[in-house]
């Protein structure tokens, strides 16, 4: 929708030019999300997510790394403060307290010089809340670099120097993902990966014991801490899913009728 | 034989003999034929359609990575556009420290060899840091995007192409993108390409091409080149091969090694999978 | 107040940023945009301060406790210290600084990212087998398309590289617009979690 946004010189009512249905998009998600919440507090049934195997196998791979006493590492990914981030975070958190709990080494490495104070402080409460807040190493909460590739290379050197049993790389993956997920399976680490970049999700499909493909990632956070309110949202976010998907049908049928849907196209342009 | 090692090949040999495979046919080509696809043939057509004389954006969105992927495809179409007498303005918005100058030394490399001159037939603006303000400015003030100066910092005023070429909107006939990431195509095609209706096309490491299928099918992009082989393509249409053309023999044989490597794991599962079947009877 | 701050923070941010990308505020939208982005970029120039901190007492404290292959602590801090005292003195865009950037930085990022090539090897022989209908359909849309993608596969069996197009035209963008479609929904709604406050975990409660 966006794509046309600039084409239409005059915006409808008070919205910017093209603005109009992503408005519609958000409010409609931001209502839904609402009845959810709703819902939820008034301790109405949420339908559960499915079974996701690649977050269900996390407690594998912290159980498998405390059974053999060595560390866990885990990344968010490469991208800024965006939806990955946070999703990435979210499991971080799990992560964490799972470790502080399990007694096992958790390192993170982060690529952007803001994420780290972060996902420090995330790693830091987890000690705290587990009640080993001494147990708590800053030093395992790395900063590598900003740079792409001198990231993917001091993390394909902690594989090799610090051997870490399982290896969890959650957030938004670019060119670095074969490359990282392969060197983890060299060393011989169970993996699960998360990506929402299609341009390299068959890479960690290829190379990971687990992956959470696309959307599954940002349902992670619900399904873990299995709070009703948050599962709502997810549940908001597949209904809304279902409508666009419906638009996708109508569109289709109408270009396949007509030869071409550039009026609907035009009317979601607005 | 104890068939079941093959599924545990030492990595090592692998290596060795992909990179054998790699480095021996770049000295001993073997020369087999390429089959030009749909896609790379829409790139030409595209571009040749053009009138003579007319405006092509150039963005070499690359890193150094993907650059060996992506420069013949800048060579080429070079070669092209000069040919047709068209006049090309270059960026580079994913990487500040290689695009700039890797477009500017494939560009500049044609443009000695059939004598056009830098400023007058071509500029370089090189990389501006936020690319998505860069692309929303240069629709209507390519001065402004620029900064008012060209990649080496000399006055845009000074240039006579940019004398004719003021913004894309109203001077730049067709914009061609390489792409490894973000900033690259969908950037130029949300910003700039849809909203002017202007055509898009350009090229795309291998591993990012899978993924711009549908923009091809859509027609929002006009044809689109992928990877090394779209770039061996493009310049076997341009009538000049170059490095992307030299790179297949070495792609084929990598790619056949790994499928022979492939097929000797699938005997080894099987083997193993068929002496466990045998140790449970 | 420390973990309810950042909510806050992200809550008003947003609502501010949607409410000038939704509405058309003329200029002021654009100057708000502006100033926000410079807040971010300051923001961000601070944070490199943190990680600079981070990174250093990381690899001093490799150094001095003789942690095992401290010697590559000892590469990265004088590196560290070469390429800042070069960037600070001769520019960002200076001779020296564009000099180790184009002939050490760049190339140690093209020899990282070449190992793409060998290790594209090594997953696929280690992973792909014919366990299960899945797998085997992957390994033979792989072997397919490797065949289409270089000249050696039309040799072999002629009009390959026409099927491998249908293959990435088809089936493949068929299944690219489902995962981008539902990841994309996906984001928007991990974005109004956020917002909402809702999703708190990366705040550390």
């Amino acid at each position: 929708m966006t794509l046309l946004a600039e084409e239409t010189v005059e915006g409808v009512f008070i919205f910017g030019p093209g603005m109009l249905w992503d408005f519609i998009l958000i409010a409609s998600l931001f209502v839904l999300v609402f009845v959810m919440i709703q819902r939820a507090r008034a301790g109405l049934p949420i339908p559960e997510i499915r079974k996701i195997a690649g977050l269900e196998a996390i407690d594998e791979a912290l159980g498998r790394a405390t059974e053999m006493g060595k560390p866990v590492h885990f990344s968010p990914g490469m991208s800024g403060f965006g939806s990955e981030m946070y999703a990435g975070l979210a499991v971080l958190s799990y992560v964490a307290k799972m470790a502080a709990q399990y007694d096992t080494r958790l390192i993170v490495t982060t690529r952007r010089p803001y994420i780290h104070p972060v996902a420090s402080d995330i790693v830091k409460q987890a000690y705290l809340e587990a009640g080993r807040p001494d147990a708590f190493n800053p030093e395992d909460i790395r900063y590598v670099s900003e740079w792409q590739f001198s990231y993917t290379a001091a993390v394909m050197g902690i594989f090799q120097r610090e051997k870490p049993a399982a290896n969890l790389m959650i957030g938004y993956w670019m060119a670095e993902a074969l490359v990282l997920a392969e060197a983890g399976a060299q060393a011989g680490c169970i993996q699960i990966g998360a990506n929402t970049n299609i341009f390299q999700i068959h890479f960690f499909i290829v190379t990971c014991d687990y992956t959470l493909i696309g959307e599954e990632l940002f349902a992670a956070s619900a399904y873990l801490s299995k709070d009703p309110m948050l599962t709502g949202t997810v549940v908001a976010q597949d209904m809304l899913k279902l409508a666009v998907g419906c638009l996708v049908v109508i569109g289709t049928i109408i270009a396949t009728v007509k030869g071409d849907a550039q009026g609907l196209i035009d009317f979601l342009s607005l | 034989m104890n068939w079941e090692k093959l599924q545990h090949i030492d990595i090592r040999i692998l290596y060795v003999i992909i990179l054998l495979c790699l480095l021996i046919p770049m000295f001993k080509p073997i020369g087999l034929p390429i089959m030009i696809s749909d896609a790379s043939r829409q790139v030409y057509e595209t571009i040749e359609n053009l009138p003579d004389g007319s405006v092509i954006w150039v963005s070499h969105d690359t890193g150094p990575g993907n650059a060996p992927e992506l420069n013949p495809m800048i060579t080429a179409l070079a070669r092209q556009a000069f040919r047709k007498n068209c006049k090309i303005i270059a960026t580079a918005l994913f990487n500040e420290t290689v695009g700039p100058t890797l477009v500017y030394n494939h560009i500049n490399e044609v443009a000695q060899e059939m004598g056009k001159e830098y400023g007058v037939d071509w500029i370089n603006l090189g990389y501006r840091i936020n690319a998505e303000a860069t692309m929303k400015l240069i629709v209507d003030n390519i001065a402004e995007g620029a900064l008012g100066v060209d990649w080496n910092g000399e006055p845009l005023d000074k240039f006579p192409i940019m004398q004719e070429v003021k913004s894309v909107r109203d001077d730049v006939d067709l914009l061609f993108v390489t792409t490894v990431g973000s900033p690259g195509y969908s950037d130029w095609m949300q910003y700039v390409a849809e909203p002017l209706k202007k055509p898009l096309t350009g090229g795309a490491s291998l591993t990012m091409y899978s993924g711009v299928q549908h923009y091809i099918r859509s027609g929002q992009l006009k044809g689109f080149l992928g990877g090394l082989r779209g770039a061996a393509e493009y310049e076997l249409l341009v009538g000049a091969p170059g490095k992307g053309c030299a790179g297949m023999d070495a792609q084929s044989l990598g790619h056949i090694t790994v499928i022979v490597f492939l097929i000797l794991g699938n005997i080894g599962y099987f083997a193993a999978r068929k002496q466990r079947q045998q140790a449970t009877y | 107040m420390k973990r309810q701050l950042p909510l806050i923070v992200v809550a008003v941010t947003a609502v501010i940023v949607m409410g000038v990308k939704f509405i058309d505020f003329g200029d002021f939208g654009a100057a708000t945009i502006k100033e926000l982005d410079t807040w971010s970029q300051v923001t961000y120039e601070f944070a490199f301060l943190l990680g600079a901190i981070n990174l250093t007492r990381l690899h001093y404290g490799n150094v001095s406790r003789r942690r095992p292959k401290w010697v590559y602590s000892v590469i990265a801090l004088i590196a560290m210290v070469i390429a800042a005292i070069v960037t600070l003195t001769n520019g960002v865009k200076g001779e020296v600084t564009l000099f180790i950037v184009d002939n050490i930085a760049n190339r140690i990022d093209s020899a990282i990212y070449a190992l793409l090539g060998f290790y594209v090897c090594s997953a696929a022989y280690r992973s792909f087998k014919l366990k299960n209908l899945e797998a085997s359909l992957l390994l033979g849309a792989a072997v397919l398309l490797m065949l289409a993608q270089a000249p050696i596969g039309d040799a072999i069996f002629p009009g390959i590289s026409k099927v491998g197009e249908w293959i990435l035209t088809v089936p493949n963008s068929a299944g690219m617009r489902g995962i981008r479609l539902g990841a994309g929904i996906g984001a928007y709604a991990a974005s109004i979690r956020v917002i909402l406050g809702l999703e708190r975990s990366w705040t550390g409660s």
